[in-house]
């Protein structure tokens, strides 16, 4: 089996990484940066976008932050816009950034239900409607959206969260279907629980804590634990690659067996 | 130092040979199948033949090679048959050649590929194309395909991860970036799912 360095073709590629402020999100960004991409950070806050950048350069890689909120097409076509200033057309988007506020169906307010869309399904539409042409021009282009075992199974609590990422494995395949014979190859992962700091809002909404949460977790997998953040960064950065023309419109699972 | 061996497993040589020369590994890929009669099969390091039993070709790769880390068994052409006009031969036919050979693979590599270090079983199987005529070759992958999500379960705590890839007839040459995604050293928490080739 192959370890880090595998993935060909990422030399000097411009990538773009949303919600990389921290977890996987911040894991691809490091991952890419290791490839020889030019990484652009976006998270929603400045201080969390310009450390993972700062991360990346004091490693001898390439990044710039541009931090913003995905969830408004002018601030994703000013800051796509400042990354072409910076670095050159994007020709790796990730798609990663998501919020999760858990809460059952009845007791979430409408405002979280429409913002959790808004920041994880139109997010994604805004970023990709904003670089697509420019791969579609350069007849190459990856775009790799973080979905979830959820938007495949639903999730209780989690109802806008599940809704999102099900319309996302739903128009990755879609979309795939669009522009793969135009060298843009659209892929998606579908993880389950990964330690990130996601998990401190599941233990709040479970009356657990994070070590028992971990420990829950960890048993519902044929594997019997969690994913790290770098595993999944590995996988999405294989899909960027030129490795990746077989998977158009797939959703890699990665839930270590988990099925509910 | 070379890596542990991959095993490419299956009825039908062909197969194994269009299969064999997509796989990317450190160490050496050794066709094993009960239609080997000598020593070498096309795009292998070595063939190891399985007619005398699948327990004595593991133990044969075992003592030439060392323990393998990853297994992967082959699908074998399947007549189109409409079920109206076949015998039970036929039935029997698709099911020995790619069900039995696979879980048979499975029951004699599966001990040897226990630790130290992760391990990987990926199980081919056909997709059917929705033509008429498929319904032996249909029967015979779907069975493949939850052979492999049940075999995870079984197999997950010894860490090893069991999937499956399905493609079309005609996909075959295209599955060997699919095998590459499976066996990166980042697809340890990939397991008990079914992936496709040409999906879209």
């Amino acid at each position: 089996m192959k370890g880090a360095g595998e993935a060909g073709g990422l030399d000097g590629r411009v990538a773009l990484v949303t919600g990389a402020g921290q977890g996987i999100g911040a894991a691809i960004a490091r991952r890419l940066a290791a490839e020889r991409a030019v990484v652009a950070v976006n998270a929603l806050h400045p201080e969390k976008a310009q450390r993972t950048a700062d991360q990346i350069v004091a490693g001898g890689g390439r990044a710039v932050a541009v931090p913003g909120d995905v969830a408004s097409a002018e601030i994703v076509d000013a800051l796509v816009g400042h990354v072409e200033s910076a670095a050159g057309p994007v020709e790796i988007l990730v798609n990663n950034a998501a919020i999760l506020k858990m809460a059952g169906f009845l007791e979430l307010d409408p405002a979280d239900f429409d913002r959790t869309i808004d920041v994880n399904l139109t997010g994604v539409m805004h970023c990709t409607r904003r670089v697509l042409p420019g791969m579609l021009a350069a007849r190459w282009g990856r775009i790799v959206t973080i979905a979830s075992q959820w938007g495949r199974i639903g999730a209780k609590g989690a109802s806008p969260y599940s809704a999102a990422k099900g319309g996302l494995i739903a128009m990755t395949t879609a979309l795939a279907r669009e522009v793969e014979h135009d060298g843009v190859i659209v892929t998606a992962i579908g993880p389950g629980t990964v330690d990130t700091p996601q998990l401190n809002e599941d233990a709040a909404f479970m009356g657990l804590s994070l070590d028992e949460v971990r420990d829950r977790y960890s048993q519902e997998t044929l594997i019997g634990r969690i994913a790290s953040p770098e595993e999944i960064a590995g996988l999405a950065v294989w899909l960027a690659s030129d490795n990746a023309v077989a998977m158009s419109g797939q959703t890699v699972p990665a839930t270590g067996g988990r099925s509910e | 130092m070379a890596g542990r061996p991959t095993v490419v497993a299956g009825s039908d040589l062909a197969v194994l040979a269009a299969v064999g020369g997509q796989v990317r590994a450190d160490g050496p890929v050794i066709a094993v199948s009960p239609a080997v009669r000598g020593a070498a099969v096309d795009g292998f390091a070595a063939a190891v033949p399985a007619a005398g039993g699948w327990d004595a070709a593991a133990a044969q790769v075992v003592a030439g090679w060392g323990a393998p880390r990853v297994l992967i068994t082959c699908p074998a052409p399947v007549p189109r048959r409409q079920l109206a006009g076949s015998g039970p031969g036929d039935w029997q036919a698709a099911l020995d050649s790619n069900l039995g050979t696979a879980a048979a693979a499975c029951r004699a590599f599966a001990p040897v590929l226990r630790g130290p270090g992760p391990a990987a079983i990926i199980m081919l199987a056909w997709e059917p194309s929705g033509g008429p005529g498929q319904v032996h070759l249909a029967a015979a992958s779907g069975a493949i395909k939850l052979l492999a999500l049940a075999l995870a379960a079984d197999l997950g705590g010894d860490g090893i991860t069991v999937n499956a890839v399905t493609a079309g007839e005609d996909d075959l040459a295209a599955v060997g970036p699919v095998l590459e995604l499976l066996l990166l050293a980042d697809a340890g928490y990939v397991t008990a799912e079914v992936l496709r080739v040409g999906a879209s």
